[in-house]
C-alpha cells in the first residue's frame, strides 16, 4: 500500500458537513468515528499503567550485563561456584590521615566498620577479610618450624606493646600490598558479595548497599580517618545515585522540547497536547516494564527519553499537518482525520523501523542490551496508539489556536505563492541541492565524509579506554578512590581470572602445577599484566617457607609428599574442594581492550598448545576476563547489529516507497552519519561497550524518520508531475520543517546529557545528539542531491 | 615422475614433496596439543621481567657480574651491575641457586632438580653437565662402592640412595665452589654433596665422606686450596683440610641453620644463618662468639670484601657492614625492601645484590660512607 494512494487531493472539503465520515481507510474510520471511546481507553490504559508504573524499579544486577551465552561466561557461571568469593566484591581501604595504622583508634575503628560491614545484607561473610578477620594469619620461621598466628594476636589490649606485636605480624603476614598498604597508612577491608542475599533470595539492591556504605562512610571519615571504597557494587551504587540526576535531564528535554515547539507553532494547546501524548507514551512504557517483569537499569534508563523525543518528532508533524489545515480554513475534525490519513502510515511505517532497528538489539547476547531493546521497542510500539492516533484525536476536538492557525496559513501562501522571487531563503538554499551543481557538490561531501568515517572510524576501540570506572568521569569519587587503590595495593582492581581444570584430586600434581606455572610466565610476559597469582606461585612460596624461608627454594617442589603439604595449608581461593579446578589470578594495569585482548590471546594460544582432555586451560573469570568476554560480544554484536538494523531499515523504506533508488537516497545519509559517529567515537575516545553499542541502532531508528517523512512527500508529489525541486519544496513546507525543528530540539535535549555526573551517558548524550543532528541534515542535504542523480522525473513511473 | 633415490627406491614427487613441507613448516606434531615440558627440557626463555625476576646468587667472572635465578634466568652485567642483559642460551628452566666462576670464562651454575651448568664463555652460554636423576645414580654407585668395600654404614646408605632413585630428579643442589677450573663442588638437599676433578664432566659423590647423618641440607660450599668448609641445616658445619678425602664435624653452639660461613682468614670465620644468628670464631672452629646483630632477621648471604669489611644481606631486604672484622655490625640506611640472596662485589667495589624482586646496587661511596 502505497502512501500516495491515500493522499487527499489539494481541493480540500472545506467543511465539516460535507466530509464523509465513512471516507478513509478502515482504521481512521475506527478511530475518529469512536473518539471518545479510544479516549476513554486512552485515559483508563494511562490511569493504569500509571498505577503499575508505581512498581517500577531501577537496578542493575552485575549478571545482566555479562554476555550469558559466551564461551568464556558459559566456562564462568559453570565454575562459579567453586571460585571464592570472586567477581563481585568490595574492597573498602580505611586511610590513617595522621599517623600509621599501628594505633588504638586507628584499629578499633578498622573494628567497628568491618563488624558493621560483616552485619551487611549480601556479603559473603565466610570470606571477609581485614586486619581482624581470623584468617588473616601471620606465619614465621623457627628454629623447630612455622609459627603463626592472627595478625591481630588475642591477647591484643591497644597497649603500645601490643600493637608493636600487630606491626610485626603484620610484616611477616604477607599481606604488605594487599590488605595493608606499604605505607602503612590504610588497610584493606575486603568484603565479598553474594549475587543474591542468603536469606531471601532475592538479589542485591545495589542503590541501597550503596547508601549504607555511604553512610558508614559519613560516620566514621573525620579527620583522622579517610575512607575509599571500590567495587562493581558501589559503581553500580553510585550509577543508580546519578540516576536521581537524570530527572532533571529529563525536566530540561521536556522544557527545550515545549519551549522550541511553542515557539514555532506559538500555540499553547496544541504544544501541551503534543507533550502530553509523548508524556502518556513514558507512562504506559513504565507502567508495562513492571507489568511484563522488566526493570529500569542504568542503561536502559535513556530510553524513556528517546521514546518522548521519537514521540515529540511525530507529535509535530501530526500538529503541524493539523495546523496547516485548520490555517486553510479546514474544520478541526476533517483536519485531523486528512492528516491522520496523510501522515499516518508514513508515521507508524518510521516507528515500526524505530522498534524493529531496537529489536535488532536483541540479537547481542547481553542481558541489559536486551532488555534496552525490549524497552525501546515498547516505548516505541506505544507511541504508535499515543501519537499517531490519539494526538490527532485530541487535536480533533481542541483544534489550535486561531492566531496559530493564522500564523501557519500565511506563512505557508506567503511562501507559496511566488515561488520564484519570495522563497525563504533557507528552504531555497536546501532545494539549491536538488540542482546538478549543489547536489554533485553535497554527493561529493558526503562521499568525503564517508570516507573519512570509514578510515577514522577503522581505529574504533572495543571496550573501555580510560582507567577505573569508565561509567563514571575520571575526578569523579569512586575514581578518585579506585586511584587511590592503585597507588597504595599492589593488587590491581582489574583481575583476569584462568581456570584450569584438571581430573579430581589432581590440582596439587606436580604437571600440573608445572604448566600453570609455565602458563604465568607467558602471561607476565605481556605489558599489561602485573603480576599473577596462583597455587604454583603459591607452592613456591610455601616450599621456601617450609625450608626456613629460603629463597634458594622458591621452586615448585617435584617431591608429591611435599605439595599435598602445602595444599592443605593453600587458602581457598586457589583450588576447589575437588580438588579439580585451579584459579590463574592475572593481575591487569587496567582493563583496556588492548590489555585484555594480550591476555585472551595468549590463554587461548596456551590452552592449544598445551591443553589436552585431562588439563584444560579456560578463559575467563574476574571481573576483566568478563569484560573480555564481553567486549568479544560487543565486537561481533557492533558489526552483525549494524547489519541488522541496516537490513530493516532497507527493508521497510522499500516497503514505503517501492523503489530502489529512493532506498539509496535515504538510507546513505545514514550509514554516512553512522560512519561519522564511530569517527567521532575514535575522536572523543569513545569505545565501543554496552553502554554505546545501541547509541548507533538508536540513532539510526531516529534518522530515519527524517528520511521517510521528507522522502515521502517528495514521492508523492513528484508523482503528480511535478520536478524534484518544486516536489523537495513542498516536502520542505510540510514535513521538512518540523524535520528541521525536531533534529534541533531533539539534538539539542540530548545534547545537555553531557553533564550528566555518569561518563556513559555523557558520552551518550553527545553521540545521539550528533546522530540526531547530522541525520537531520543527511536528510535535508545529501537526501535531495542523491535524488537529483538517482529519481527521475515523474517518478511516479518508478514507484 | 619419479626419482631415483640412491637406494635405488623410487619415490614418487608427490612424497618429496610433502617431506620438503613438513620440514618448512616445521614439525607436525607442533599443532597437536601436548603436554608442558619438564623444566629440565625446557630451556629459559626470554623474559620481559628477568631483571625484576627473583634472583639467587650473583658472581664475578672477571669484570663481569652474573646473576642467576628463578625459571633458569642468567643475567650478566658488564657495567658493574647498572644494566643486565639475559644470557644467550641456558637449557632448562629451573630455579638456578648458585653459581661460581673458577676463571674468566669458566663458571658452573647449580639449582633444582639436581643440574649443574657449565659455561665457558663467561655465562653467555651454559650446558648441562648433570641433572637430578644421574646425581641419584652417582650417590647410589657410591654407596654400592662403600657396600662392597664393607663400610658398615653403607647398607643404609644404599637404601636412601635407592629411594632417591626412585623419588626421581627432586633435590636441588643448594651451592657450588671450584677451587679451579678442573675441581670443583657443588652441596645440596638432604645431604646430596658432589665434587669434580675434570672441569664437571665427571662427578663423584662425597656423601659417603660427611658425617650427616641425618641428611640435613647443605647450603654453601666454600673452597681455599685443600681448606673446603660447608655450612648447613640444624647448626652443621663440616670441614675438610684434605681436599675433601675426610670431612670433621665442626661443633658450633647454635642448632638452626647456617646458610653460609664468611671465611676472613684461616682461623677467623662468621657463620650466619637463620633468625639473625651470626657467630664468629678466631680459632678455627674451637670457640664461637655470637655476634649481636639488631633483629631476628634471617641473614640469607654474606661476604668479605676487597678492604677487609664483612657484609651481611638479610631477608627483609637489609645490608648490614662490619669494619672490625665481624665482631660488630651496622646496617646501611639504604633498605631494598625485600628479601636478599646474594651479593658481589664489582671490581669497582660497588655491591651488587639480589633478592626476590630482582637485583639492587649499592655504589660502594655509599657503602663506605655510611656505615661509619
Amino acid at each position: 500500500m502505497s502512501i500516495a494512494n491515500t493522499l487527499p487531493g489539494s481541493g480540500l472539503a472545506d467543511g465539516f458537513h460535507d466530509f464523509d465520515h465513512r471516507s478513509g481507510l478502515l482504521l481512521e474510520r475506527m478511530l475518529f468515528n469512536n473518539r471518545a471511546l479510544v479516549l476513554a481507553f486512552c485515559l483508563i490504559a494511562t490511569v493504569f499503567f500509571g498505577y503499575k508504573a508505581l512498581g517500577l524499579s531501577l537496578n542493575a544486577a552485575f549478571e545482566k550485563m555479562i554476555p550469558t551465552g559466551h564461551p568464556y561466561i558459559v566456562n564462568y557461571l559453570d565454575n562459579r561456584s567453586q571460585l571464592a568469593g570472586m567477581g563481585n566484591s568490595l574492597r573498602i581501604a580505611v586511610e590513617a590521615r595522621e599517623g600509621d595504622i599501628f594505633d588504638a583508634g586507628y584499629l578499633d575503628t578498622v573494628r567497628r566498620l568491618s563488624d558493621e560491614l560483616f552485619l551487611m545484607p549480601g556479603v559473603d561473610r565466610p570470606f571477609m577479610k581485614s586486619l581482624w578477620a581470623p584468617a588473616v594469619r601471620w606465619t614465621g620461621v623457627t628454629e623447630d618450624g612455622l609459627d603463626g598466628g592472627p595478625v591481630i594476636p588475642d591477647d591484643y589490649d591497644g597497649s603500645p606493646d601490643s600493637l608493636e606485636q600487630v606491626r610485626v605480624n603484620v610484616e611477616r603476614s604477607g599481606e604488605i600490598g594487599q590488605l595493608v598498604a606499604a605505607n602503612y597508612r590504610s588497610s584493606i577491608v575486603m568484603v565479598p558479595l553474594q549475587d543474591r542475599l542468603a536469606e531471601t533470595g532475592e538479589r542485591i539492591d545495589y542503590h541501597a548497599l550503596s547508601q549504607r556504605l555511604e553512610a558508614l562512610r559519613t560516620q566514621y571519615e573525620s579527620e583522622r580517618i579517610r575512607i575509599h571504597i571500590t567495587g562493581f557494587a558501589k559503581v553500580v551504587g553510585d550509577l543508580i545515585d546519578g540516576l536521581q540526576q537524570v530527572m532533571l535531564f529529563f525536566a530540561a528535554a521536556i522544557a527545550i522540547c515545549t519551549s522550541v515547539l511553542y515557539w514555532y507553532t506559538r500555540c499553547l494547546r496544541s504544544t501541551l497536547l503534543v507533550m502530553l501524548c509523548s508524556l502518556t507514551a513514558v507512562v504506559w512504557l513504565f507502567g508495562l516494564l513492571p507489568t511484563l517483569g522488566y526493570e529500569l537499569d542504568p542503561y536502559s534508563i535513556l530510553v524513556p527519553f528517546v521514546v518522548f523525543a521519537i514521540g515529540m518528532s511525530h507529535g509535530a508533524q501530526k500538529m503541524n499537518g493539523i495546523m496547516q489545515d485548520i490555517g486553510r480554513g479546514t474544520h478541526k475534525l476533517v483536519a485531523a482525520r486528512y492528516t491522520f490519513r496523510r501522515l499516518f502510515l508514513t508515521g507508524m511505517i518510521a516507528l515500526i523501523t524505530d522498534a524493529i532497528g531496537f529489536a535488532v538489539l536483541m540479537v547481542i547476547d547481553i542481558p541489559v542490551i536486551q532488555d534496552l531493546a525490549v524497552t525501546a521497542s515498547l516505548g516505541v510500539a506505544v507511541l504508535i496508539f499515543t501519537n499517531l492516533a490519539v494526538l490527532p484525536i485530541l487535536l480533533s476536538y481542541t483544534g489550535v489556536s486561531a492566531a496559530a492557525a493564522q500564523r501557519s496559513n500565511l506563512a505557508e501562501r506567503l511562501e507559496a505563492s511566488d515561488l520564484e522571487h519570495r522563497r525563504h531563503p533557507f528552504w531555497s538554499f536546501l532545494d539549491l541541492f536538488t540542482q546538478r551543481k549543489w547536489a554533485t557538490i553535497g554527493v561529493l561531501a558526503g562521499l568525503a565524509m564517508g570516507a573519512v568515517g570509514l578510515l577514522g572510524g577503522a581505529q574504533l576501540k572495543i571496550g573501555d579506554t580510560d582507567p577505573g570506572a569508565p561509567e563514571l568521569h575520571p575526578d569523579s569519587r569512586y575514581n578518585r578512590d579506585n586511584a587511590f587503590m592503585g597507588a597504595n595495593y599492589a593488587a590491581s582492581s582489574d583481575v583476569y581470572i584462568v581456570m584450569v581444570k584438571t581430573p579430581q584430586y589432581a590440582c596439587g600434581q606436580y604437571d600440573t602445577l608445572m604448566a600453570v606455572d609455565a602458563l604465568e610466565r607467558e602471561l607476565q610476559q605481556l605489558p599489561g599484566v602485573e603480576g599473577t597469582s596462583s597455587l604454583a606461585g603459591l607452592a613456591k612460596v610455601a616450599n621456601a617457607g617450609m625450608n626456613e624461608g629460603s629463597l634458594k627454594w622458591f621452586e615448585i617442589p617435584r617431591s608429591q609428599d611435599m605439595l599435598n603439604a602445602i595444599i592443605t595449608r593453600a587458602p581457598r581461593e586457589m583450588f576447589n574442594q575437588n580438588c579439580d579446578l585451579l584459579t590463574v589470578y592475572v593481575y591487569l594495569k587496567d582493563h583496556k581492550a588492548d590489555t585484555l585482548n594480550s591476555v585472551v590471546g595468549t590463554v587461548e594460544a596456551f590452552a592449544a598448545q598445551y591443553g589436552t582432555d585431562e588439563l584444560r586451560f579456560l578463559n575467563a573469570a574476574g571481573n576483566a576476563g568478563i569484560e573480555a568476554a564481553t567486549n568479544i560480544v560487543v565486537g561481533k554484536a557492533n558489526t552483525q547489529m549494524l547489519i541488522l538494523v541496516y537490513c530493516a531499515v532497507i527493508v521497510l523504506t522499500f516497503v514505503t516507497f517501492r523503489s530502489w533508488r529512493a532506498v539509496v537516497c535515504a538510507v546513505l545519509p545514514l550509514m554516512i552519519t553512522s560512519v561519522l559517529c564511530q569517527a567521532l567515537m575514535v575522536w572523543l575516545n569513545i569505545g565501543v561497550k554496552v553502554a554505546t553499542l545501541p547509541v548507533i541502532a538508536l540513532g539510526v531508528g531516529i534518522g530515519v524518520d527524517y528520511a521517510l517523512y521528507v522522502m515521502t512527500v517528495v514521492l508523492a508529489r513528484m508523482k503528480e508531475g511535478m520536478s524534484l525541486s518544486e516536489a523537495y519544496y513542498k516536502a520542505l513546507l510540510f514535513t521538512g520543517k518540523v524535520v528541521v525543528l525536531t533534529g534541533i530540539t531533539l539534538g539539542l535535549a540530548v545534547a545537555t546529557w553531557a553533564w550528566s555526573p555518569i561518563k556513559f551517558q555523557a558520552d551518550m548524550g553527545i553521540l545521539l545528539a550528533f546522530m540526531f543532528i547530522w541525520n537531520m541534515l543527511g536528510a535535508l542535504i545529501l537526501l535531495p542531491a542523491l535524488s537529483h542523480f538517482l529519481l527521475r522525473p515523474n517518478a511516479g513511473a518508478v514507484a | 615422475m619419479v626419482f631415483k633415490t640412491p637406494f635405488g627406491r623410487r619415490v614418487p614427487c608427490v612424497a618429496i614433496l610433502f617431506s620438503f613441507c613438513c620440514l618448512l613448516c616445521g614439525s607436525p606434531v607442533a599443532a597437536e596439543p601436548h603436554k608442558v615440558p619438564d623444566l629440565l627440557e625446557l630451556s629459559a626463555r626470554t623474559d620481559v621481567r628477568a631483571q625484576a625476576s627473583t634472583q639467587l646468587a650473583l658472581a664475578r667472572a672477571a669484570e663481569r657480574v652474573v646473576a642467576v635465578g628463578v625459571r633458569g634466568n642468567v643475567l650478566l652485567s658488564d657495567d658493574h651491575g647498572r644494566s643486565w642483559r639475559q644470557a644467550r642460551t641456558v637449557p632448562v628452566s629451573v630455579a638456578l641457586t648458585d653459581v661460581h666462576f673458577a676463571s674468566p670464562d669458566r663458571g658452573w651454575a647449580v639449582g633444582h632438580s639436581g643440574v649443574i651448568l657449565h659455561s665457558a664463555d663467561g655465562g653467555d652460554s651454559w650446558r648441562r653437565q648433570l641433572d637430578g636423576r644421574q646425581a641419584a645414580a652417582i650417590v647410589l654407585d657410591e654407596a654400592n662402592a662403600r657396600l662392597a668395600a664393607g663400610d658398615p654404614g653403607a647398607a643404609r646408605a644404599v637404601r636412601d640412595a635407592q629411594r632417591m632413585v626412585e623419588e626421581g630428579p627432586d633435590k636441588p643442589l643448594l651451592g657450588v665452589y671450584f677451587a679451579d677450573d678442573q675441581r670443583g663442588y657443588a652441596v645440596g638437599a638432604y645431604g646430596l654433596a658432589l665434587v669434580t676433578e675434570d672441569g664437571g664432566a665427571t662427578w663423584h659423590s662425597l656423601a659417603g665422606r660427611i658425617p650427616n647423618a641425618r641428611g640435613n641440607h647443605l647450603y654453601q660450599v666454600r673452597v681455599r686450596g685443600r681448606d673446603i668448609l660447608i655450612a648447613g641445616e640444624q647448626g652443621v658445619l663440616f670441614r675438610s683440610q684434605d681436599g675433601g678425602d675426610t670431612f670433621a664435624a665442626i661443633p658450633t653452639p647454635y642448632a638452626g641453620t647456617y646458610f653460609g660461613v664468611v671465611v676472613i682468614d684461616t682461623d677467623t670465620m662468621l657463620a650466619y644463618g637463620l633468625r639473625g644468628n651470626a657467630w664468629r670464631t678466631h680459632d678455627g672452629g674451637q670457640s664461637w662468639v655470637q655476634v649481636p646483630i639488631d633483629q631476628e632477621i634471617t641473614i640469607a648471604a654474606g661476604r668479605l670484601l676487597s678492604d677487609g669489611s664483612v657484609v651481611l644481606a638479610d631477608e627483609s631486604g637489609r645490608v648490614l657492614r662490619s669494619t672490625d672484622g665481624a665482631r660488630s655490625f651496622v646496617a646501611l640506611p639504604e633498605h631494598t625492601g625485600s628479601g636478599l640472596t646474594g651479593m658481589v662485589e664489582t671490581s669497582a667495589g660497588d655491591l651488587v645484590l639480589s633478592g626476590a624482586r630482582g637485583l639492587a646496587r649499592v655504589e660502594h661511596r655509599k657503602l663506605v660512607a655510611e656505615a661509619k
